[in-house]
């Protein structure tokens, strides 16, 4: 019939080429062993070292919640209950919803270097926690607890929504009888900057008025830490971050489709103002309860993404989950340090993670050639 | 024109208002299903406009879009999707995806299963000559192997098998495709929409090289200033005096030594 059938189909397997594109099939196999090693470091390293061998006796109870009768290792599983054991679960349930969040935004964004603050839900946590603290219960002496969570915790989750909640209305545009309903992913970049800047005007201000000790636990939990951990913050955070992540692998294909373009995506089939809508709801509950339990944490969300993707290529089918995993184990092993560092006293968690990662994003940006990134 | 073909996508006095501005007036046209349509015209005609109220992408501020005598409008994005493909002007890549990966986006709509689509990917790209650069990432090619591997991805969303053959009822709709491409690969792709057009697949494509759609195509659409000027095969509209109406330019036309359709010469 036609040229079609004149040529010859080459079936012969394609040989191994210089310059494609990496996939370390190890990385994934990696993520899954280390998991639970740092867990388990976590739960063993601190002021009071537990050893291994002592964890392995204590599991039983653990489980069980039973009693011990040898007085030596009773105290170390309350150490390990009341405060490793949620303080360990909750570092990996933050790390793990910031990294996929991070994933999502890049994807959504359409740029690498995105992060999930770049909606503005960060910084209106950080303003929503402020107000509750400084206006709404008068200085930190006054912030009560209501059933375990004070209102800064529920200050800042709301905070963060809002945030996000103005930087998506102002970026829809609604029906103009020609383009339906869309939000342009360039304005919310524009906005949130905006709304973050505003946000942080909004801090500054209360930082001024607000008496020293005040500013000083205000000034700390915006460098992020885990001591808050308790098994109320663990189950809330679980209960949003883990659907969060399952909810958002649900997407991995609209993403991988999105980052053609929208319009290509549209034209392939994915309802790109639905996707949208949903990435930028579920990214900003699980960030902001992250802001809300464990203060502002940074680069996890940016830095563990951006480096994955490096690695296993930018297939959100991996990406996402990996993220995930990763983020936990970054968070988990970045709280570790917090803890050992200046021990007995604590480090803010976020000063590591900052330490830590912006020298790696540096050195990740002058090698993004090599990985295909230009 | 002969109204004994059957129509696949008609535009039933389609005009588009955006910012004040008329881009489209009151253009009837129906595309005959199976046929390659070339869109003519100068630069801001409306060509791009009329492709993107083909797509669905903009809504018509009068008239409507149909397909398969079902307006555009009532489809679901991924119903939609199933029928129609489109390769826009410019492609905006810029993440390290692997060519195959790119190509196989176009499988999105159908899912298939995962081996028929390794197939029909694989066939795609031996044709456009880009299977040896299948695990190269896209951001490191070149525009014209870009282009190309645009074109396996859009062409993967209208073939149904190995053996190209296409989904009842398709359209492709193209949009200035061939700028990135090298010589014989322009010539390759035209051919190979002719091929797909004698399944069964119906294209409406956006060109500059009036020579290239005298050669391919079957039919010409001259756009001028959001009007439709002309629509009738390629011997009554590449005419000296249409020419002139629509790109204000003298030329002579001669016929193609082999198939004898016209071909245009610029007047120096």
């Amino acid at each position: 019939m036609s040229f079609l059938n004149k040529l010859s189909l080459n079936k012969s397997p394609l040989p191994r080429q210089a310059n494609t594109v990496q996939f370390f099939g190890w990385v994934g196999w990696a993520l899954i062993l280390l998991t639970p090693l740092i867990l388990l470091l976590g739960l063993s390293i601190g002021p009071v070292s537990i050893s291994a061998q002592q964890l392995l006796h204590l599991l039983p109870s653990l489980l069980t919640d039973a009693a011990i009768d040898d007085p030596s290792l009773a105290s170390l599983q309350i150490i390990i209950t009341d405060i490793r054991l949620p303080r360990t679960l909750l570092a990996w349930l933050v790390g793990a919803g910031l990294a996929i969040s991070g994933a999502a935004m890049q994807g959504l964004f359409r740029n690498p270097l995105a992060d999930p603050s770049i909606i503005g839900v960060t910084s209106g946590a950080s303003l929503g926690a402020s107000i509750a603290v400084v206006v709404i219960a008068n200085g930190i002496g006054g912030v009560e607890q209501w059933g375990g969570l004070s209102v800064l915790v529920m200050g800042a989750f709301i905070g963060g929504l809002l945030a996000v909640l103005i930087v998506y209305r102002l970026s829809t545009a609604s029906s103009d009888g020609v383009t339906s309903n869309s939000t342009s992913v360039a304005t919310m970049l524009l906005v949130g900057i905006a709304i973050t800047a505003l946000a942080g005007a909004g801090n500054s201000l209360l930082a001024y008025i607000a008496d020293n000790d005040t500013m000083r636990s205000m000034s700390l939990w915006s460098m992020g830490g885990l001591d808050a951990a308790s098994e109320l913050r663990v189950i809330l955070a679980g209960s949003i971050i883990v659907p969060a992540i399952f909810l958002l692998m649900c997407f991995s294909r609209q993403l991988d489709a999105m980052l053609l373009g929208e319009s290509e995506a549209r034209h392939l089939g994915v309802d790109v103002q639905r996707v949208k809508w949903a990435l930028i709801i579920i990214v900003a509950i699980a960030v902001a309860s992250s802001v809300a339990l464990a203060g502002v944490i940074g680069f996890v969300g940016l830095v563990v993404p951006h480096m994955l993707r490096m690695l296993i290529g930018p297939s959100h089918r991996r990406l996402l989950p990996y993220s995930a995993l990763a983020g936990g184990l970054m968070l988990v092993a970045a709280d570790i340090v917090a803890r050992v560092i200046v021990s007995p006293a604590e480090m803010p968690v976020g000063v590591i993670t900052a330490i830590l990662g912006a020298p790696l994003f540096i050195i990740l940006l002058r090698q993004r050639r090599d990985y295909g990134m230009y | 024109m002969k109204q004994t073909q059957h129509t696949r996508m008609l535009f039933d006095a389609v005009s588009l208002n955006r910012d004040g501005m008329t881009v489209l007036d009151n253009i009837s046209l129906a595309l005959p299903a199976g046929k390659i349509t070339a869109l003519l015209g100068p630069n801001g005609a409306g060509k791009t406009s009329l492709l993107h109220c083909a797509s669905g992408v903009m809504k018509c501020s009068a008239g409507r879009v149909l397909l398969n005598e079902k307006n555009i409008q009532s489809f679901t994005p991924l119903a939609l999707a199933k029928k129609v493909a489109v390769l826009p002007q410019q492609s905006s890549l810029n993440f390290p995806f692997s060519v195959e990966d790119v190509v196989a986006m176009g499988r999105y709509p159908h899912s298939d299963g995962q081996v028929s689509d390794r197939e029909i990917i694989h066939r795609l790209m031996d044709i456009l000559h880009i299977r040896d650069l299948a695990q190269r990432p896209y951001t490191a090619l070149s525009g014209g192997e870009k282009q190309r591997t645009q074109v396996a991805r859009v062409l993967s969303q209208i073939v149904c098998n190995e053996q190209l053959d296409i989904y009842k009822g398709s359209v492709l709709l193209l949009d200035e495709p061939i700028a990135a491409l090298d010589m014989p690969h322009q010539s390759l792709l035209m051919a190979l929409l002719q091929e797909l057009a004698a399944k069964g697949l119906t294209v409406l494509i956006v060109l500059h090289d009036v020579n290239l759609a005298a050669t391919y195509a079957d039919n010409i659409a001259l756009l001028k200033a959001g009007r439709l000027l002309a629509f009738d095969s390629v011997s009554e509209v590449i005419t000296k005096v249409m020419i002139k109406q629509v790109y204000d330019v003298d030329v002579d036309i001669i016929a193609h030594p082999k198939t004898g359709k016209p071909l245009v010469i610029r007047e120096v």
